[in-house]
């Protein structure tokens, strides 16, 4: 399978402090990889650029495929339930009314989220937040997902459900970089790159 | 098609979470008319040019704060396919909506307590606010993304109104000093009501293309790969031609002020003081 994201020599510093340094990546079809590193090190920063949220300072990126990107802190609107919430994505995808339901409906299901819930996300308890957090980076079918810690507040099931998912991306041809602190289940990815603050170093 | 159900979309979802805002519909609400009753029972004037300006806070300040709530929402709408301008143009269509209705409420409530010399200057002149404060707050958000920055601005900009000489040039050429004079007009100031008229629109219009260029800036991704994501050229000098036919509307020296009006005898005579105590 060819090569989905490409990461060249990218340098990224907010003011004096330099968060990435020359870093360099690559993410195939197919492939799952752990992004590791202390807190500080950039690891959300490099996603952020990777996703295009943000302007690296030097360095080019290159994507193949769409990319589906579930932040480490929810970004969703705090007075729509989940139904409106697929709905608004899926519009994002030309997706109809009744096709982005049925589609969430099923991921939600998946990651065990109660899809008869009808509260506004501001009510629901921070892992079902989580939930529907990656529900609508994956609503698309989007090839390359960039996970920031996306199982954060979920619980022991869902969380062990999560890495199976992991696998399933991976055997679908979905290329999977995962920024993670659990390194009992870096043995579940195919590659841990490990980010040091201002200095990157790559292990197989 | 696409294009619309994206802003339909936007539009619906941003008026259920605007309906779920309860008290903040009750204050946006309130405001303007507190602004209006202190006013009118308490100074005695007809209360015409506070409820204007109570109305312009409360719609700028509902499009700002809706706008800066849902930006970090935007940015993934945006990443997985909207395009900036849709998120506006939903937001827009749905606030003006909004607007629209509290501003003609709100006539309705003015009229019946002071009915207007000018019924046709007073109706204009809230539906100008309500026109010219939603892609103003949009504005400020796209400028000064952050609330407590943005409110300050919000009330910085309206406040200088209220404290400037009610005919003076500036006051004239500020967002909201056309419907102001509209509304004075309304209380029976002869005015030139045309190029009052033009000069809201203008700054409609003005407000509305910072709007778009500020928004865009702020949420729109890099396409890795890709050409740039960049506003279509032809949108891009409409865009540049709007702003400056609207800059030199709202610069243009209009005879804005108060027009000589004929006396019965003939006499020209030049109508002094506002009519308006608020």
């Amino acid at each position: 399978m060819g090569t989905s994201l490409t990461v060249r020599d990218i340098s990224k510093r907010f003011g004096r402090h330099v968060v990435l340094s020359h870093v360099d990546l690559d993410l195939d079809a197919g492939e799952a990889v752990a992004l590791i590193g202390e807190n500080g090190a950039g690891k959300s920063t490099l996603l952020r650029v990777c996703a295009g949220l943000m302007a690296p300072d030097s360095g080019t990126i290159t994507v193949d495929g769409a990319i589906g990107y579930c932040p480490q802190v929810p970004g969703l609107l705090d007075l729509l339930n989940a139904d409106e919430h697929l709905v608004l994505f899926g519009r994002a995808h030309g997706m109809t009314r009744a096709d982005a339901l049925a589609v969430g409906h099923q991921l939600l299901e998946e990651l065990g989220f109660p899809v008869h819930r009808r509260e506004v996300t501001r009510h629901l308890s921070g892992g079902s937040r989580q939930k529907l957090n990656l529900a609508l980076a994956l609503l698309g079918g989007q090839d390359v997902l960039l996970l920031d810690e996306p199982y954060q507040g979920f619980d022991h099931g869902t969380y062990v459900n999560f890495w199976h998912h992991v696998d399933e991306w991976r055997a679908k041809g979905k290329a999977v970089l995962v920024v993670t602190h659990m390194l009992a289940e870096l043995n579940r990815v195919d590659r841990v790159v490990e980010l040091h603050p201002a200095v990157t170093t790559s292990a197989a | 098609m696409t294009t619309l159900g994206r802003v339909v979309a936007t539009a619906e979802m941003l008026g259920r979470d605007l309906l779920r805002r309860r008290l903040a519909l009750v204050l946006l609400v309130a405001l303007p008319v507190a602004f209006y009753v202190s006013t009118r029972f308490g100074e005695g004037g007809n209360g015409y040019t506070s409820g204007g300006i109570g109305l312009s806070w409360s719609i700028a300040g509902a499009a700002l704060y809706s706008a800066l709530a849902a930006r970090p929402v935007d940015r993934r709408l945006v990443l997985d396919g909207y395009r900036p301008a849709e998120l506006l143009a939903g937001r827009v269509l749905l606030l003006t909506s909004f607007g629209l209705v509290l501003a003609t409420a709100f006539t309705g409530m003015m009229w019946a307590f002071v009915p207007p010399k000018n019924a046709v200057a007073l109706i204009v002149a809230m539906l100008l606010v309500a026109l010219v404060a939603v892609p103003f707050g949009l504005a400020i958000a796209g400028i000064v993304p952050h609330e407590l920055e943005g409110t300050l601005v919000l009330i910085g900009m309206v406040g200088i109104e209220m404290s400037l000489p009610s005919r003076g040039t500036l006051e004239g050429v500020l967002p909201f000093g056309a419907s102001h004079r509209l509304l004075n007009q309304a209380a029976g100031s002869d005015l030139a009501f045309v190029p009052c008229v033009a000069r809201g629109l203008a700054w409609a219009t003005l407000a509305l293309v910072i709007a778009i260029v500020a928004w865009w800036g702020r949420v729109h991704v890099i396409r890795h790969g890709r050409t740039r994501a960049r506003p279509h050229p032809a949108g891009r000098l409409g865009l540049l031609a709007a702003g400056a036919m609207a800059v030199a509307i709202i610069a243009f020296p209009w005879s804005l002020g108060y027009k000589p009006a004929h006396g019965r005898n003939g006499q020209t005579t030049v109508t002094t003081g506002s009519p308006d105590t608020g």
